[in-house]
C-alpha cells in the first residue's frame, strides 16, 4: 500500500450507547494522528438501519469494517486497545 | 426494543444465535462474552437485542434529554396520569414558591389534581372550577386539546397564564400534560396596543401608518379619517397614492428616499382644504420606523392654520411694540415738533413693518389737513392731502377715513381695502401693495389737532390688540405735540428764577456739575459760594413781600454786576445766592471774590422806598475737590459753612476749617498791612549802586519794607503779592513814591551828595490812569527833584502792554524823571520796541551776573547786553553782585554801575546817609 491511499472506515453503532460512542471516539482519534487527511468514516445505526446491517452481516455493534484498501476487515470493539487495532487495519508504526 | 422470541439460526452467526439462545435470560453472561465492549446483537432477522447496560444507559440519555427540554420550557409543566394524579412535574413547576389555586407546590406529585382544583376556594375558585372540568374532558377524551387564560396576582403584580392541558397519547385514558405559561408580557403588549390606538385616535394630528412594500394603510387614526371625511374601513381599504392623488411609483419614490436618509421628513408646510371647506395651513412630517421586513412609513399631518394666524398676530403685535418703544424714546429726547414728527413715521416704517405713515395737523380755520410728515408716501399723494382734501362733508368721494377720524375723535380702519369705498387713492394703495389702513385722531385736551395715518401690507392687521397700542401710541405723540410747545416756557421755569431771572438751584447744581468735570479734567480748583442776605427777613417783614421781591431784584443785578458773569450766580433759595467759580488757579482768586463781595455788600447801597439800604452778607464756601468731588456735596457743604458762619460772628466759613484759617490768616495779615500805613510801619530801605569806573557811589534803590510790630521786618516778597491783590499797592506805591522824593530832597537840604533815588514801580501802579499826576504831584514840578528820581519798572511789566507802556513812560519821562527797566533779561523783550522805550537805565538781572561765572556763554551774554545797551544809549547796571570777581568782569565788559551785597546791603535812610553820602566814595 502507499502513502496516498485512502482509508475507508463503516463504523456500525447502536445509537449512543456506550461502547457504541467510545468506539467512534477511538476511531476518529486514531484516523485523525496516522491517517491525516486520507480517509473517510461512515457510521451506520443499527437502530437507524437495522436492514442494511444484516445485509451487511453485521450482528453486533460496535463493529468497524475497513473497507478500502482491501482486504475488507472487521473489528468488534470499543477499539481501546490501540496497538491491537492497528495491526488489525495494517496501520502499524513499522509499515507507517 | 427487545426481542421476545429468540431467532432461528443460520450459517453466518451460529454462534451468536447460541450465544443469544443461552444467555437470553442472562444479561451478564453477555456481558462478560463480549468483554463489555458490545452494545447490540443482532439476530438475522436484524432485530437488535440491546444489552442490559447500553439498554438502562440510553433510556437515562433519553429521560435526561426530555426532562432538559421540559425544564429549558417557560412554562410550568406536570404530567398527569388518566385519573388526574401528578405524575412528574418540570422544574419551574417544582420551582414557583408563590403558588395559586392553579399550580404550585400543593400541586406536586403524587396529588391528585382535578380533586386539589376541586378544593380551591377563594378568589380563584371560579378559574380552578373551569380547569378542573377542561382538563377531565381532555382526560376522558371528550376534548382532543383545552385552553384557558387566567389571572394571577403574584407579589411582582398581576400575572396572566394560559393553561392547556393535551392527552399523552392517542390512547386518551393515559394521561395528559398540563402546561401553564405565563403571558403577562403578551397582554400587556395587547393593553398597550389597545391604548395606542386609542392614543392615535385622541390625537389631534392625523396619522397614517404605510406599509412601504404592500404600500397600504396599516393604520389611520380617527384625525386621519376626519381630514380626509372617510370611514376608517373606507381610508384603509384605499391606498395612500390615491388619497394623495399621485402614482405609486412617484410615492415609493418618495419613501424610499425617506428611508434612505435616515432622518425624519419635514415638517413641510402644505396647504391643504380643511374639514369645514377652508383652506388652511398644514404640517407634514414623514418618519420611516423597520418593521420585520419591510418599512412602515409614519405620516404625520397637523393643521397648524391656527398657530400660523397666532403667529402672525403676535409677529404684528411684537411690530407694534417695536414702534412704540421706538417713538416713546423719541419723544423722552426730541424737543421738536417737526423732528418728532418725520422721526416718527420713520420709526413706523423701519421698526413697525408698515408701507407708509404720514402726519398732518388739523387747520380749523380752512377745515384742511396739513401734511407735517410722511414716510414711504408719494409726493402726489401728500400734494392732494394738502391741496385738496377738507374736512367738510358732503365733497366729492364722500366722506373720508380721515375726516371720519377727525370729526368723530375715533380711530377709523379699513382691514381690507379691497372691498374698502371710502379711502382716498384706493387702487393706488393697492397697487403699491397696501392692505389695510388705519387713520388715528392726535387728541390734546379733547380737540382733535391732527392725524396719524398708518398703512399696512397686511391684510387685516389692524386688530383690537394693534388699536389699543396704537391708540396709545397717538396719545403719545400728543402729549408729545403739547409737551414741545410747552416746553421753553417749561424750561425756563425748571431752570430759572422768575424774580431775579438768576438760574435756580437746580440749573446752578447742573452748571457747578458741568464746571467740576472741567475742573477735575483739568486739575484746577473749583469753589461753591453761598451768600445769605443777613437783614433780609427784617426787611421782608417790615417792608412786605413786594419790598422784598424788589431788594432781591436789585441784590441779582448787583451781584451779576460784581460776578462779572451771570452764569456763575444763581438764586438757590429765598434769601440765598449762588456762586461757583470755576477754574480757580489759587486760593486768592477764591480771597479776592470773597473780599469783594463782603465789601462790595457793607459799602453798596441798595434803595428801597427812597431809603438806602445797607445790607450785609454771610458766605459759606466749600472747595472742590477738598470738600467734595459732587455738585450735591459741595452744595451741601457750603450750606453747612454758611449755617455755622450765621451762627458765629465770623462773615464767611469755609467748609473745611483749614481753609477757613488759611484764609483768616491772610486777611489778618491784610488788616494789618492796611492798618500799617496808617501806623506808618512801612519803611524804605535804600541799596548803593556804585559807578565802576570812577568807584564812587552814584545812586541808590528804595525798597519796601514792613515793621510788623510783632514780628519785626517782613520781607518784600511776603507782602507784596498781597498788596497788589488788595490794592493796597496803590497807596502803599503812592506813599513809597512821596517818601523817596522826600528823602532826596532832605538829602539835598542838609547837603548830602544827592545821589539819584529809584523806585519800584508795579503793575497796578503804571496801570493807574492818574499815576503820571501823582508822579507830578510828588516831584512838584521841580526839574531837580525830577532828576533826582528814577522809577524801575520791570521788563515782563512793560511788555505786557507795549502800547500802553510806552505812553506812560513818555509822559513820565517828560516831566524829568529818569527810567529804569528792571531784570532786563527775564521777560521776552523784542528788540524793537526796546530801541523805541524812552529809558535811560536798564538793569542786567542777578541771574545773569551769576551765570557770568558759569563759563564763557555767561560772559558773552553780559557783554553782549552791555553792548546792546550802550548802543541804544543806556546807562547799564548789573544787579544782584556779590563777589570782587564779578564786579571785575563787569568793569572788563565795561558795564556802568553796579549794584549788590558785595559792597551794599539795603539799609535804613540813615545808615545810608552815614555810610554812604558824608564822604566820598566809602567801601564796606
Amino acid at each position: 500500500m502507499t502513502r496516498r491511499s485512502i482509508y475507508k472506515f463503516r463504523l456500525y453503532v447502536a445509537d449512543d450507547t456506550m461502547n457504541s460512542a467510545q468506539a467512534a471516539a477511538n476511531l476518529q482519534t486514531l484516523c485523525k494522528t496516522r491517517l491525516a487527511g486520507r480517509y473517510e468514516i461512515e457510521v451506520v445505526d443499527v437502530f437507524k438501519e437495522p436492514q442494511r446491517a444484516i445485509l451487511e452481516g453485521i450482528r453486533m455493534t460496535p463493529t468497524l469494517l475497513r473497507l478500502a484498501p482491501l482486504p475488507i476487515r472487521r473489528i468488534i470493539g470499543t477499539l481501546v486497545d490501540t496497538q491491537r487495532v492497528l495491526e488489525t487495519l495494517g496501520l502499524d508504526t513499522k509499515v507507517l | 426494543m427487545s426481542l421476545k422470541s429468540p431467532p432461528p439460526g443460520d450459517s453466518d452467526g451460529d454462534e451468536i444465535s447460541v450465544v443469544i439462545r443461552a444467555l437470553r435470560t442472562a444479561d451478564l453472561r453477555l456481558e462478560e462474552l463480549t468483554s463489555g465492549e458490545v452494545d447490540t446483537i443482532s439476530d438475522r432477522e436484524g432485530r437488535s437485542f440491546v444489552l442490559q447496560r447500553a439498554q438502562s444507559q440510553l433510556r437515562a440519555a433519553e429521560a435526561a434529554k426530555l426532562a432538559a427540554i421540559i425544564n429549558a420550557l417557560p412554562a410550568y409543566i406536570a404530567v398527569l396520569d388518566a385519573a388526574g394524579r401528578v405524575l412528574s412535574t418540570n422544574e419551574m413547576w417544582e420551582r414557583l414558591t408563590a403558588g395559586n389555586a392553579l399550580h404550585g407546590p400543593a400541586y406536586g406529585v403524587g396529588n391528585n389534581y382535578l380533586e386539589k382544583c376541586d378544593e380551591a376556594r377563594g378568589p380563584d375558585t371560579l378559574e380552578a372550577y373551569r380547569a378542573a372540568s377542561g382538563i377531565r374532558s381532555v382526560l376522558s377524551g371528550v376534548q382532543d386539546r383545552f385552553s384557558m387564560q387566567y389571572p394571577c396576582d403574584l407579589p411582582s403584580g398581576r400575572h396572566w397564564f394560559l393553561l392547556t392541558a393535551t392527552p399523552l397519547g392517542a390512547d386518551h385514558p393515559r394521561g395528559a400534560v398540563i402546561m401553564h405559561v405565563d403571558i403577562t408580557d403578551q397582554k400587556h403588549s395587547e393593553a398597550a396596543l389597545r391604548r395606542f390606538a386609542a392614543a392615535m385616535d385622541a390625537t389631534a394630528d392625523a396619522l397614517f401608518l404605510v406599509d412601504r412594500s404592500s404600500m397600504r394603510y396599516i393604520h389611520v387614526n380617527e384625525a386621519a379619517c376626519r381630514i380626509q371625511a372617510q370611514t376608517r374601513t373606507g381610508l384603509l381599504a384605499s391606498s395612500p397614492a390615491r388619497v394623495l392623488g399621485v402614482s405609486e411609483k412617484e410615492l415609493a419614490e418618495t419613501y424610499d428616499r425617506l428611508i434612505r436618509s435616515g432622518v425624519d421628513a419635514g415638517p413641510v408646510e402644505i396647504p391643504r382644504r380643511r374639514s369645514d371647506g377652508s383652506t388652511g395651513c398644514f404640517e407634514l412630517r414623514r418618519h420611516a420606523h423597520p418593521s420585520g421586513d419591510s418599512w412602515t412609513i409614519v405620516s404625520i399631518l397637523r393643521d397648524v392654520t391656527d398657530r400660523k394666524e397666532a403667529e402672525t398676530r403676535i409677529g404684528q403685535l411684537n411690530r407694534v411694540h417695536a414702534m412704540l418703544s421706538g417713538i416713546n424714546a423719541l419723544i423722552v429726547r426730541v424737543r421738536d415738533r417737526d423732528e418728532l414728527f418725520s422721526e416718527a413715521c420713520r420709526i413706523a416704517t423701519d421698526e413697525g413693518g408698515f408701507k407708509m405713515m404720514w402726519i398732518g395737523l388739523v387747520d380749523p380755520a380752512r377745515q384742511k389737513i396739513v401734511p407735517m410728515a410722511s414716510v414711504g408716501v408719494r409726493k402726489e399723494f401728500m400734494e392732494e392731502i394738502r391741496d385738496n382734501f377738507t374736512l367738510q362733508e358732503g365733497t366729492v368721494g364722500g366722506p373720508t377715513m380721515t375726516a371720519r377720524a377727525v370729526r368723530e375723535a375715533k380711530p377709523c380702519v379699513a382691514n381690507n381695502l379691497e372691498i374698502g369705498a371710502d379711502v382716498l387713492f384706493r387702487k393706488e394703495h393697492l397697487a403699491a401693495g397696501i392692505r389695510s389702513m388705519a387713520v388715528l385722531p392726535l387728541i390734546i385736551a379733547g380737540t382733535v389737532v391732527g392725524v396719524v395715518a398708518l398703512y399696512a401690507y397686511e391684510i387685516e392687521f389692524f386688530h383690537s390688540g394693534e388699536m389699543k397700542l396704537l391708540s396709545g401710541l397717538t396719545g403719545d405723540i400728543a402729549f408729545a405735540i403739547d409737551h414741545i410747545e410747552k416746553q421753553e416756557r417749561l424750561d425756563y421755569l425748571a431752570y430759572y428764577d422768575v424774580l431775579t431771572g438768576l438760574a435756580n438751584r437746580a440749573l446752578f447744581l447742573e452748571r457747578t456739575a458741568q464746571y467740576i468735570r472741567g475742573a477735575a479734567s483739568g486739575r484746577r480748583k473749583l469753589a461753591l459760594f453761598l451768600i445769605d442776605l443777613e437783614r433780609f427777613k427784617n426787611i421782608n417783614d417790615s417792608l412786605g413781600r413786594a419790598a422784598g421781591d424788589l431788594l432781591l431784584k436789585q441784590v441779582a443785578a448787583w451781584l451779576t454786576q460784581v460776578v462779572g458773569d451771570a452764569n456763575i450766580l444763581a438764586r438757590v433759595d429765598a434769601d440765598h445766592f449762588g456762586i461757583v467759580l470755576p477754574d480757580l488757579k489759587s486760593v486768592r482768586d477764591v480771597m479776592r471774590l470773597l473780599k469783594k463781595t463782603m465789601l462790595a455788600f457793607l459799602s453798596h447801597p441798595f434803595k428801597l422806598n427812597d431809603a438806602v439800604f445797607r445790607i450785609a452778607a454771610k458766605v459759606g464756601v466749600a472747595m472742590f475737590p477738598d470738600d467734595g468731588t459732587d455738585a450735591d456735596t459741595l452744595f451741601r457743604h457750603a450750606e453747612s459753612a454758611l449755617k455755622r458762619a450765621k451762627l458765629s460772628g465770623d462773615k464767611y466759613l469755609f467748609y473745611s476749617q483749614n481753609m477757613s484759617e488759611l484764609v483768616a490768616g491772610r486777611l489778618t495779615l491784610e488788616n494789618q498791612l492796611r492798618l500799617a500805613l496808617e501806623r506808618k510801619e512801612f519803611a524804605l530801605f535804600y541799596q548803593p549802586k556804585m559807578n565802576l569806573v570812577s568807584g564812587e557811589i552814584t545812586g541808590a534803590e528804595a525798597l519796601l519794607r514792613w515793621n510788623d510790630p510783632a514780628t519785626g521786618l517782613v520781607s518784600p516778597n511776603r507782602i507784596i503779592p498781597i498788596l497788589e491783590e488788595t490794592g493796597l499797592m496803590h497807596d502803599v506805591g503812592r506813599w513809597a513814591l512821596n517818601e523817596a522824593v522826600d528823602t532826596h530832597r532832605r538829602w539835598r537840604l542838609v547837603g548830602l551828595k544827592s545821589v539819584c533815588i529809584a523806585v519800584n514801580v508795579s503793575a497796578m501802579q503804571l496801570r493807574n490812569r492818574g499815576f503820571v499826576a501823582e508822579i507830578r504831584q510828588a516831584i512838584g514840578d521841580d526839574p531837580v527833584t525830577a532828576a533826582g528820581l528814577e522809577l524801575e519798572i520791570t521788563e515782563s511789566l512793560i511788555m505786557e502792554d507795549i502800547r500802553a507802556s510806552i505812553g506812560s513812560l513818555r509822559a513820565i519821562r517828560a516831566l524829568g524823571v529818569r527810567i529804569a527797566i528792571d531784570d532786563f533779561g527775564t521777560g521776552f523783550s523784542s528788540l524793537s520796541y526796546l530801541a523805541r522805550l524812552p529809558v535811560h537805565t536798564l538793569k542786567i538781572d542777578r541771574s545773569f551776573v551769576i551765570g557770568m561765572g558759569a563759563g564763557p556763554q555767561g560772559l558773552a551774554l553780559v557783554s553782549t547786553i552791555i553792548n546792546l545797551a550802550h548802543s541804544m544809549n543806556m546807562n547799564v547796571v548789573a544787579e544782584g553782585v556779590e563777589t570782587e570777581e564779578q564786579a571785575r568782569l563787569l568793569r572788563l565788559l565795561n558795564c556802568d554801575e553796579i549794584q549788590g551785597y558785595w559792597f551794599g546791603h539795603p539799609v535804613p535812610s540813615d545808615v545810608f546817609e552815614a555810610k554812604y553820602l558824608g564822604t566820598t566814595a566809602l567801601r564796606e
